[in-house]
């Protein structure tokens, strides 16, 4: 041991930069082991009935005290305890480094079949009393055949099959490879485990060509084995083999069907023992020499049936087969324009974890939206993948508001109900408020515009109204109707002008005759206002005059009695052209007319005056006026 | 669900319709369901009895949702005959063009014409006679106005406005009986078939032109024989398709 440890340090030193770490590594952890106390039983798994067997107890220190080992039932004790101590030192770099331990060892025999378990002993080490762990003992039967009578181990699990005589055929059962499934019936994308197990009667040294299916209709996953696999004994068909799982394998098959898993082929290479015929031979190279046999195996071909998963799929299936739960969630509920908002989703449970599409988050049309980030945590068993798959979705909201991220559906195809399942997760209300700027906003002073968003284009909705059917090629246009629609009004038109035209001319006419007339009625009137100043009849006089005068006026120029008082006959007289005289002495005809109608004093001078003067300003009147 | 079992669904359900009222409330509400095949049928029994641009654009909507193209353009080209200004119509058609296989050839025009051609599009044939009469109306109220009006500015005015409606008068006859040639002409089809190979001769035996898709509007040239027609291409191109294969709008 130290001249293996000089040798060491000569090297260390050597190399010391480039073990530098290296050596750090181990010192720590040797110092490690210095400092924690173990108390350990150690015995085989497995034993044939009758055969001898080691169990140890290690402690890893050497002040003890008061060892007290359990009572051993169902087992023989051949031997023990006894007793051994073991201590190195190790001098690394200057650094000195020891470790002792001591060792209670029993030989035992095995007596009864079946398995037992022999509890911990009580140690008290360093003042402490301390308890190992207990250790079970597998007895297997005796082997039925007769072959196996070899030398009885030692302890080594591995002892028991010693191997063949040379010369000696290997037969297919002193080794061979078994091929099994954990399920022979599964729906698609469900996990199954191909065990690969070598069961050995003799002595193999190792596998050469092997040549394992390819997994057709497939997806495979190779379970990673414990790398210090121990051979541990096993009974099977009535022989104890030596047996070891070679290689595991978790298959999801990819397609339905009949599918088969292609044998595999193993070329053992088996030590098979050459009895000594040379004694000098024999003396030289202990007592046996070994040759090498080569035998291949092959395992047995395997059919797995393999189901369509059953129709109804979901609209939004993940290709997940197994049994799965996911839960989701969210950074932030409250951010700020230009912040990420992260969700994530973990689907976890078992199956076909890595093959499942992850479920889409719908994050509003106008936030910007990343690639989700995928963590799978998985662990391969033999159901299939167990774990976790962590989906992390990004998106950066660009616009204030309050939004909502709805649930995220994810449905996949429970094995143990057989039926397809949806899980929701919770929906979101997101609430964006107005953040800083981002770069481009700040160096310019505009407001960033975007183009409309267009989500889709679709049709434009049918109208609802209701409507009335023209019969086809029915039209207004040119029908009577329409022709009626111009003539009708141009009819209408047309008469209704010379219906006026004509009212025009006859009212002109009556005019022209009432103008002619004027100065005959006037006369006349006056005439009988003449005969009534003879009588002296004052008040019949002055009326018949005003009428006379009115009446002319009316007659002369076409004005509607009604339509005349004092007031307005000066400007109707002179919009006619009469001169401002004739209407002064027209207007104090008038107003002698009503003034003297009512005025004492010598009646017939006065009306005599009315008279004359009624009489001239209408001849005078009749002379300025020639219409 | 696939359209065959649709219509196998419905068909008691339209029966009944039959004895009753076919209705375009009743087919409005099938289309909205989503029961396009319903729709249809109600909508193709309404044009049995009477035309209208409202049925036949929502016809056409039906077609479109049910996927076939040729028939939803069809039926918008024929609401757009009966009523060119809409432009809902106008959309849509636009929207089932995109989605036929042959590209729309665009022969540039100046730009009075498209003008002409826009305003023309304003107003249907009856819309343009509507206004013809109206504007005579008012025109004739104008002339009286101007006749009778005592004082110089409302002549002036009256004489401005009767001028322009006479013009107006001219220009919406004119408009209407343009649009009315179109309608009564019908000198416009749709190729209805997936895929059509167009002769240089009014038979089978013809040499091998082009070959037209579903949806493509083309224009007859040729209307005087019963199986075959000629057609014309707004590019130019001129051949002889068999009379099944089309639709005239």
């Amino acid at each position: 041991m130290m001249q293996r440890n000089t040798n060491m340090i000569k090297r260390n030193i050597m190399m010391r930069k480039t073990y530098l770490v290296l050596l750090a590594l181990l010192v720590s952890t040797l110092a490690w082991a210095d400092g924690e106390l173990t108390f350990t039983a150690d015995a085989p798994q497995a034993v044939e009935m009758g055969s001898q067997f080691r169990l140890s107890y290690t402690i890893n220190t050497q002040k003890v005290r008061d060892f007290r080992a359990p009572s051993i039932k169902n087992f023989d004790v051949l031997m023990g305890p006894s007793r051994s101590q073991q201590s190195s030192t190790q001098i690394i770099n200057g650094q000195r480094t020891s470790s002792s331990s001591i060792t209670f060892t029993y030989i035992l025999m095995a007596t009864k079949e079946g398995k037992f378990t022999i509890p911990g002993a009580t140690i008290v080490a360093d003042g402490k009393e301390m308890i190992s762990n207990s250790v079970s003992v597998e007895v297997l039967p005796e082997d039925k055949s007769a072959q196996g009578s070899g030398t009885a181990g030692g302890g080594a699990a591995a002892s028991k099959p010693s191997g063949t005589k040379s010369g000696q055929a290997i037969k297919n059962d002193d080794i061979f490879i078994t091929a099994t499934v954990s399920k022979n019936s599964v729906v698609e994308q469900e996990a199954i485990l191909l065990t690969f197990k070598i069961y050995t009667a003799v002595d193999l040294r190792g596998f050469n060509n092997v040549k394992l299916p390819d997994f057709k209709g497939f997806h495979s996953q190779e379970v990673e084995l414990p790398s210090n696999q121990k051979w541990k004994l096993e009974h099977y068909k009535g022989r104890n083999y030596n047996s070891v799982v070679y290689r595991q394998f978790v298959l999801f098959p990819q397609q339905s069907g009949k599918l088969i898993i292609e044998p595999a082929q193993f070329d053992a290479s088996i030590a098979q023992v050459v009895a000594a015929v040379d004694p000098f031979d024999a003396f030289f190279n202990g007592g046996s020499n070994f040759v090498e046999v080569k035998k291949s195996i092959q395992t047995p071909q395997i059919t797995i049936n393999v189901d369509k998963l059953p129709a109804g799929k979901p609209m939004n299936f993940s290709g997940g087969v197994g049994d799965f739960s996911i839960s989701s969630s969210i950074n932030e509920t409250k951010v700020k324009t230009n912040d990420a908002v992260t969700i994530k989703l973990v689907v976890s449970g078992t199956g076909n974890l890595k093959l499942i599409s992850n479920p889409e988050v719908e994050f509003p049309a106008d936030f910007e939206i990343y690639d989700p980030k995928v963590d799978n945590q998985v662990r391969l068993t033999q159901n299939g993948l167990t774990g976790n798959r962590v989906i992390e979705y990004l998106a950066i909201p660009r616009h204030p508001g309050t939004f909502t991220i709805p649930a995220v559906n994810f449905s996949y195809y429970d094995t143990k109900a057989k039926q397809y399942k949806t899980l929701k997760t919770e929906p979101y209300t997101l609430e964006v408020e107005k953040g800083a700027g981002n770069a481009d906003q700040v160096i310019s002073n505009f407001t960033n515009k975007e183009e409309l968003k267009v989500l889709g284009e679709d049709i434009r909705f049918i109208k609802l109204n209701s409507v009335k059917l023209h019969p086809r090629d029915s039209f207004l246009f040119g029908s009577i109707t329409y022709w009626l629609l111009y003539i009708i009004p141009a009819l209408l038109f047309i008469l209704s002008l010379i219906v006026y035209r004509k009212q025009v001319a006859e009212n002109a006419n009556v005019a022209k005759v009432r103008n002619k007339r004027a100065n005959k009625v006037a006369t006349k009137r006056l005439r009988l206002a003449g005969k009534l100043l003879k009588e002296s009849k004052k008040e019949e006089f002055y009326d018949e005059v005003l009428k006379a005068l009115w009446g002319y006026i009316s007659d002369k120029f076409n004005i509607p009695l009604s339509q005349l008082n004092k007031d307005n006959v000066a400007e109707q007289l002179k919009t006619y052209g009469v001169n401002d005289t004739l209407i002064e002495q027209f207007i104090n005809a008038l107003n002698e007319c009503e003034f003297a109608r009512f005025a004492p004093g010598d009646e017939n001078q006065a009306m005599d005056k009315v008279f004359t003067g009624s009489l001239e300003i209408i001849s005078e009147m009749e002379n300025s006026i020639k219409r | 669900m696939s359209n065959d079992t649709l219509a196998t669904q419905i068909t008691p359900e339209f029966s009944l319709n039959q004895e009753g009222v076919i209705d375009k409330a009743t087919a409005d509400s099938a289309y909205i369901r989503g029961e396009y095949a319903t729709a249809i049928q109600i909508y193709e029994a309404l044009l049995e009895e009477g035309v209208s641009p409202v049925v036949y654009y929502n016809l056409g909507n039906s077609y479109y949702k049910s996927e076939e193209i040729a028939k939803a353009i069809l039926n918008y080209e024929r609401a757009l005959l009966l009523d060119p200004g809409n432009g809902d119509i106008r959309a849509n058609l636009e929207i089932a063009r995109a989605k036929t296989v042959d590209k729309e050839e665009i022969v540039p025009e100046l730009f009075f014409i498209t003008w002409g051609k826009s305003m023309l599009n304003l107003l249907s044939v009856d819309g343009w006679a509507k206004l013809g009469a109206t504007s005579f109306i008012l025109m004739l109220g104008m002339v009286a106005l101007f006749l009778f009006g005592r004082s110089s500015l409302l002549k002036k005015i009256s004489f401005g406005l009767g001028l322009f409606l006479l013009l107006l008068v001219v220009v919406t006859n004119s408009f209407a009986s343009i649009q009315k040639k179109k309608l009564i002409k019908r000198d416009t089809a749709i190729v209805m078939t997936p895929s059509v190979t167009i002769r240089s001769t009014p038979s089978e035996s013809g040499t091998s032109l082009f070959i037209l898709h579903e949806g493509k509007k083309v224009t007859i040239k040729d209307n005087t024989m019963s199986e075959w027609k000629e057609i014309v291409l707004e590019d130019g191109k001129v051949g002889w398709i068999a009379t099944k294969e089309i639709e005239i709008i």
